[in-house]
């Protein structure tokens, strides 16, 4: 029989909420909640104004975007939750768990009187029918499916035990257990048609239920009585304080910006930079959050021209002028300081020494390499031009990318693609290089896009070759020793970053507006708004 | 009388299937593979399975041969069926249906705002008589004209709204949510209304008939009244039909800037997302409205000038 590690994790979140208190109260925690003023008042109707409509979609299990889990996470809860100060995984609709040490058994105890709003109970038979249904979605659960990798079954093993079964290692599952795209609907919603549930016709745990969604106007939430299993990394327990919850789509900035202005909004995502100094002006109060995962990188394509040239990708690296890409930004964008970030990233490794600029030194690489320098500054050798194609997600780059990379030699054309388009180079592996971030607070996150053997299918923009790199990906994702865990990550990440296989460019941020009416604004471990605690001072 | 009806009427079926021609040609040849399109805006194309994709392309119709797609879609679409929204998999039509009740109300008071301001600014051009008021009346509509919907939506928004702070900037919360996105699409419909009404005004003005009246000792009040505005009814009448797409396309805008679910919204990110039958179904749909409005003003015109549908007479008058 095998020995299993057992986590009493209960107490540790409960330390938590005390250590969390105390970091709350002097306010040096700058991704935490914000710091509450007086008691907590229940009632009232919030607004706040979303950069998007959730793309039509409101079932976790079928989504991957961010700007739907804003509003998902209110209404379904999790088996555990991420903690956005400490990076700790902490008991939520999961009281403790076991984990085998080969990562193949999960076993969870459940929260006894939980129930969904439409008064079912939630029971191991409620987790096993969610997790069976993800599976029965396939790749439509764009989201949920991954994360059950090499899924065999989950086994009742009384109401409130519940043990899930994996074919192969599988670590990553329990923070990927954290995020709403794995949050429980009740056992009579299971069969419902896909469609349906998108529209919201669903029953959740949650702090909040639906009242409505209409597509491109609004998500209006109502208060759940009688809710009281939040999770630990929550500031207090029993119903949320908020009365209604709407959530506006408005996807002009300065709109936004107004609305949060003149109070016809309580709190607005994606503060452009332009706005930021007149929201502060206005006495509302900015939110800073960095979202855990993958930072900005550049992502060699290693099958292409030059992605597949170290000479080639040792000189981009040291030509990119990351400083000068951060005055394109507002509050919280910094230089990346790794592969994964930001520091309080769970198995987060600095690897800031090796990222360096240094355009003498590309010029040095590049001309020892035979690239010669030609008559309108861009290198050439053997008659080759030294073009690079680059698809990058953040356009407002590309001017500064063109500029920076020309002053050691190297010509980037900018190809403004539609998304179509871009979908089509990014499948047909049409490009040398391919900037990206990845928001996931598990090492994880990264073996996907970094492995070899997918060519080019799923994440796996770095159509990765057979390296070092391959085992320790491998590793971490089957190593349930944290000691362990983090030495494979760190020699996974160092590798690809020493190679310049993967580039860190910078730490993106999420800029949030707050209305100076409203406490206890908060995000969860990977950044998703969490308006269980937040409440109105008049 | 008939006859031209039913050539009328010919000519609206005849544009309805070009239009649903044209959108089936951009939209489901000409890309290679429309699911990769449609996936692909999301993505995950790469991520589904071929066994997947097929199911999908089946779903959609897309296994068929073109020519048998084209006429299984002319079908359904003559049932009003123009199949599911790739995004929320409803019915396109029900997506149309949640839409238009925002834009109706939008287009509607937008439409009654520009026909006042359009008709009060193009008669008090014409009617004016100290040369600097003509010539601010006159310079109002191509101003109107020129500045763009987007510009004048977050100008309003930001005096009225933020500034001000009297009416909402964004929702669909009552008729007060309604004003500022009204006003904005007003603004350009009023100025080309106002434009042509002004000229015919300003010709109708000079015609001798008109000089007769003055001759006669009538006063200008009445010769405007009972004279002029009647006669240069026409071409107004006819801007209006045209007027009806120019406020279509400026919900696009309007609709984006104030965050409301109207049709112009929909369409907008139905092309942003790839999602066709959506697009097709907005654009048949807006062709449709385009061409009632026009044949009902064409019928008003032939009321008011039955001589126009004889035959050899000049065609109704499109600027």
């Amino acid at each position: 029989m095998s020995r299993l590690r057992t986590l009493w994790t209960a107490l540790l979140g409960l330390t938590l909420i005390a250590v969390l208190g105390a970091c709350g109260a002097d306010g040096s925690a700058p991704d935490g909640p914000t710091v509450p003023v007086g008691q907590p008042v229940s009632g009232g109707a919030y607004v706040h104004a979303l950069e998007a409509d959730p793309n039509g979609c409101l079932d976790g299990t079928q989504q991957r975007y961010h700007v739907a889990f804003n509003i998902i996470r209110q209404i379904t809860d999790s088996l555990v939750d991420l903690d956005p100060v400490s990076g700790q995984i902490v008991p939520w609709l999961a009281q403790s768990w076991q984990i085998s040490p080969d990562a193949q058994e999960f076993t969870f105890k459940l929260q006894d009187g939980v129930t969904f709003s439409n008064g079912e109970v939630f029971d191991a038979a409620a987790v096993k029918g969610n997790f069976d249904r993800v599976i029965e979605l396939g790749p439509a659960a764009i989201g949920a499916y991954p994360i059950l990798t090499g899924y065999d079954r989950t086994e009742v093993v009384d109401p409130l035990t519940v043990k899930v079964v994996f074919s192969e290692p599988n670590i990553q599952f329990l923070q990927g257990l954290t995020a709403a795209w794995l949050g429980f609907i009740s056992p009579s919603d299971l069969a419902k048609e896909p469609a349906a549930i998108c529209a919201g016709d669903y029953s959740g745990t949650g702090p909040f239920q639906l009242d409505h969604y209409t597509k491109n106007d609004e998500a209006v939430l109502v208060r759940r009585a009688g809710y009281d299993w939040p999770s630990a990394a929550y500031q207090h327990t029993g119903e949320a304080y908020l009365d209604r919850l709407v959530f506006k789509f408005l996807s002009e900035s300065g709109v936004r910006a107004g609305a949060v202005q003149t109070g016809q909004a309580h709190s607005i995502s994606l503060v452009a930079a332009q706005d930021e100094s007149a929201i502060v002006a206005s006495g509302a109060e900015l939110f800073v959050t960095q979202p855990p995962g993958m930072e900005l990188v550049w992502i060699a394509n290693q099958q292409s021209t030059y992605g597949g040239d170290p000479v080639v990708r040792r000189a981009i690296a040291l030509a990119l002028d990351r400083a000068e890409l951060l005055t394109l930004y507002g509050s919280g964008f910094e230089i990346a300081s790794g592969l994964l970030g930001p520091a309080t990233m769970p198995y987060y490794v600095d690897q800031s020494d090796l990222i360096q600029f240094d355009p003498d030194q590309a010029r040095t690489v590049l001309e020892e390499a035979g690239w010669a320098e030609g008559a309108d500054g861009i290198r050439q050798r053997d008659g080759q031009r030294l073009t690079i194609r680059v698809i990058v997600a953040l356009t407002e780059q590309y001017e500064l990318l063109q500029a920076q990379l020309k002053r050691v030699g190297v010509e980037f054309l900018i190809e403004a693609l539609d998304t179509a388009s871009q979908a089509a180079a990014t499948d047909a592996g049409d490009y040398d290089f391919y900037v990206w971030n990845m928001t996931r607070a598990d090492p994880d996150v990264i073996k996907a896009i970094f492995i070899s053997g997918l060519d080019g299918k799923g994440q796996n923009r770095s159509w990765a070759l057979p390296s070092p790199a391959d085992q320790y990906l491998a590793a971490q994702g089957g190593a349930a020793d944290p000691a362990q865990r983090q030495a494979d990550v760190k020699a996974a990440v160092d590798y690809l970053v020493e190679q310049n296989l993967a580039i860190p460019e910078l730490t993106r941020a999420w800029v949030y507006a707050v209305a100076p009416t409203v406490q206890g604004f908060a995000v969860d471990g990977e950044s998703k708004l969490v308006f269980y605690d937040t409440w109105l001072t008049d | 009388m008939i006859r031209y009806l039913g050539a009328r009427l010919a000519q609206a079926v005849g544009v309805l299937w070009a239009t649903f021609t044209v959108t089936f040609v951009l939209l489901y040849v000409l890309p290679q593979d429309p699911i990769v399109t449609m996936l692909g805006a999301r993505g995950d194309s790469s991520s589904l399975d071929p066994a997947q994709m097929a199911e999908l392309r089946q779903v959609f119709g897309f296994d068929q041969p073109v020519p048998l797609q084209y006429l299984t879609r002319l079908a359904a679409a003559l049932r009003g069926d123009f199949g599911l929204s790739v995004q929320t998999r409803q019915p396109v039509l029900h997506e149309i249906a949640q839409a238009l009740p925002h834009t109706l109300a939008l287009a509607g008071l937008a439409l009654a705002l520009a026909l006042t301001a359009g008709v009060v600014i193009a008669t008090a051009a014409s009617y004016a008589t100290r040369p600097w008021l003509r010539q601010v009346l006159f310079a109002l509509p191509p101003l109107g004209v020129a500045l763009p919907t987007f510009w004048v939506g977050l100008t309003l928004s930001q005096w009225f709204s933020f500034r001000w702070r009297l009416l909402p900037a964004f929702g669909t919360d009552g008729f007060r949510s309604l004003i500022l996105p009204a006003l904005t699409l007003a603004v350009p419909v009023s100025a080309s209304l106002a434009q042509v009404l002004s000229q015919s005004l300003i010709a109708t003005w000079r015609a001798p008939h008109i000089g007769l009246a003055r001759s006669k000792g009538a006063r200008r009040w009445h010769v405007l009244t009972h004279h002029v505005f009647r006669n240069s009814l026409g071409p107004a009448l006819a801007v209006l039909g045209l007027t009806v797409g120019n406020v279509l396309a400026g919900s696009v805008v309007t609709e984006t800037i104030f965050a409301r679910p109207g049709l112009g919204r929909l369409v907008q990110l139905a092309v942003t997302e790839q999602d066709i039958p959506v697009v097709q179904g907005v654009a048949v749909f807006a062709a449709a409205v385009f061409v009632v409005v026009n044949l009902v003003v064409d019928l008003v015109q032939f009321v008011v000038t039955p001589q126009l549908a004889r035959p050899g007479a000049a065609r109704p008058v499109r600027p």
